[in-house]
């Protein structure tokens, strides 16, 4: 491994500080030079904090010179611009709100704040947070690091290429109907999704209060899981946060063949990319090599649940967006148009939707019963360029969350993890889903299938 | 009593907001429209009405 620190791990970081061959003012200074020159390329970040980084890594360096090490700390951090920081701007992406200075921190700034991680910017992102391409027209284009004329997958665009492109050691993600793990798999890196009200959404924007969660984008399962111990935990300034205690560790000894492994036969592997399910497939027959207990399923339900996540999301989105439609001219045509589809929603409707909901949940819930993970891809669909995907309704931009959406609706953990390359070099994501709040169960998972395998640890040429 | 096609109820709801749109967005969102009135015309066809609204946990015990 090279000496730079773009693409070292938390730990990793950690111990460089710890024998101090680098303090954390020069490792930050290091990640701003290549922001600077990176950024005008890929546009990860939307603002990049050069000053208070400054004074937050001489925070830092005083905290680890008196002992106080932390399991964050001095670890250089990208935040999508949902995300509340104190005196700086939440755009969302958004015109609307391009003036717009949080008064306060989100639960989640504080938590780094009192880590004294470096925050070194806000990403990039789709406008509102909806959309599923990362394309947004009121901000510099946001490209993948693996291919500069392809998109890097949404909502957190910024986030997942400014691990992907190593401009920060791990970024900050929303996903509703797959906003961190779409874009994670694009651009060949990680990204998890907890259970639904584990982490505090307590100052970040919402787009649909039923399906949002805040999760970690990194370099690897073992980061998010690191990220998930500071993170996670009730809030009671969040309605929507639960109040339970989650526990999240490494396991040593992983018992493999005690962990069922379902491989769904029907809906996810329907009119897919030939090269994504070749990958995922083999990726199954690998977990089977490893000593998992690998099995074919159907679950004949599951069809529905694209419709039931957008059944509830988009009244709710609307209802959130009922402040902003006044300026209407201000939105992007693609976020518009998209939004416009849920007008006229009936209480009933929505009702029906959210009882629907609450079937389907049963109906999972009793599957997961006899199964601890899901094993499924993240997209359907190839990476398509940017040029090819300014209209709302691409089959791309329909499609790309047809697994994800899934996993919003009952509040699963899950988690992308690259599982390899395309045929034109593209990364494919391999997405594990668990039971709900069994989420370290998860992410232990991932991290064999990491311990195992290469893919996390390819690079772009950037 | 008049009948009022899809379109013109998609207009009135853009109306009732002061929103206007040029022809090919008012196209764009009037198929979005479409696509989630459909959507909605097969969550309704189903029972689920001992359900409460957006449950996530339940208790499992007696489920074989």
């Amino acid at each position: 491994m090279s000496n730079n620190p773009f693409y070292k791990s938390i730990e990793e970081i950690r111990n460089i500080y710890e024998t101090k061959q680098a303090s954390v003012s020069e490792i930050s200074n290091t990640f701003i030079k290549r922001i600077k020159i990176l950024n005008p390329k890929i546009n990860a970040y939307l603002e990049v904090f050069d000053k208070e980084s400054i004074t937050d890594s001489k925070k830092a360096d005083e905290y680890i010179k008196n002992g106080n090490q932390n399991i964050l700390t001095g670890i250089i951090i990208g935040l999508k611009d949902l995300v509340d920081v104190k005196g700086k701007i939440t755009s969302a992406g958004s015109k609307i709100l391009e003036k717009n200075i949080a008064k306060s921190n989100s639960k989640i700034t504080e938590d780094f704040n009192q880590q004294n991680s470096v925050i070194i910017g806000k990403t990039n992102l789709v406008e509102f947070a909806f959309g599923t391409l990362g394309i947004n027209t009121n901000t510099p284009t946001c490209r993948n690091p693996w291919d500069l004329e392809r998109v890097p997958g949404g909502s957190s665009s910024g986030s997942a290429v400014a691990v992907s492109a190593g401009l920060c050691t791990f970024a900050i993600g929303t996903d509703t109907g797959g906003s961190v793990r779409m874009p994670a798999s694009l651009c060949g890196i990680t990204g998890f999704k907890p259970s639904y009200g584990i982490v505090s959404r307590r100052g970040v924007l919402d787009l649909s209060w039923s399906m949002d969660h805040v999760g970690p984008m990194a370099r690897s399962a073992e980061d998010c899981l690191e990220v998930m111990k500071v993170i996670s935990g009730f809030d009671i300034s969040d309605k929507y946060s639960q109040n339970i205690t989650s526990n999240f560790s490494k396991i040593d000894n992983h018992k493999r063949e005690e962990i069922s492994i379902a491989v769904p036969k029907n809906y996810f592997f329907d009119d897919i990319d030939p090269d994504i399910k070749k990958t995922i497939l083999s990726a199954a027959n690998k977990f089977d090599d490893l000593g998992y207990r690998v099995e074919e399923i159907e679950i004949p339900f599951v069809e529905e649940g694209r419709n039931i996540n957008v059944g509830v999301l988009l009244p709710e989105a609307i209802s959130i967006h009922k402040q902003y439609l006044y300026n209407h001219d201000k939105y992007t045509r693609t976020v518009l148009n998209r939004l416009l589809g849920g007008l006229g929603v009936t209480a009933d409707e929505y009702l029906a939707a959210s009882r629907k909901m609450s079937k389907f949940n049963f109906e999972m819930s009793k599957l997961m019963k006899k199964h601890n993970i899901l094993l499924t891809p993240t997209v359907p669909v190839k990476t398509p360029k940017i040029k090819d995907s300014e209209s709302p309704n691409t089959p791309e931009a329909n499609l790309m969350g047809k697994f994800t959406g899934v996993f919003n609706l009952t509040g699963q953990p899950s988690i992308s993890v690259p599982a390899g390359l395309s045929k034109d070099k593209m990364p494919i994501g391999l997405m594990l889903s668990g039971r709900m709040l069994e989420d370290n169960d998860v992410l232990n998972v991932a991290i064999d299938w990491q311990k195992e395998t290469e893919f996390h640890k390819l690079l772009p040429d950037i | 009593m008049t009948e009022f096609s899809s379109e013109d109820i998609f207009k009135s709801l853009l109306d009732s907001k002061n929103i206007n749109l040029s022809k090919e967005d008012f196209d764009q969102s009037y198929l979005s429209y479409k696509n989630f009135r459909k959507n909605y015309k097969e969550i309704l066809d189903d029972d689920f009405n001992h359900f409460e609204p957006r449950q996530r946990i339940f208790d499992l015990s007696d489920e074989q």
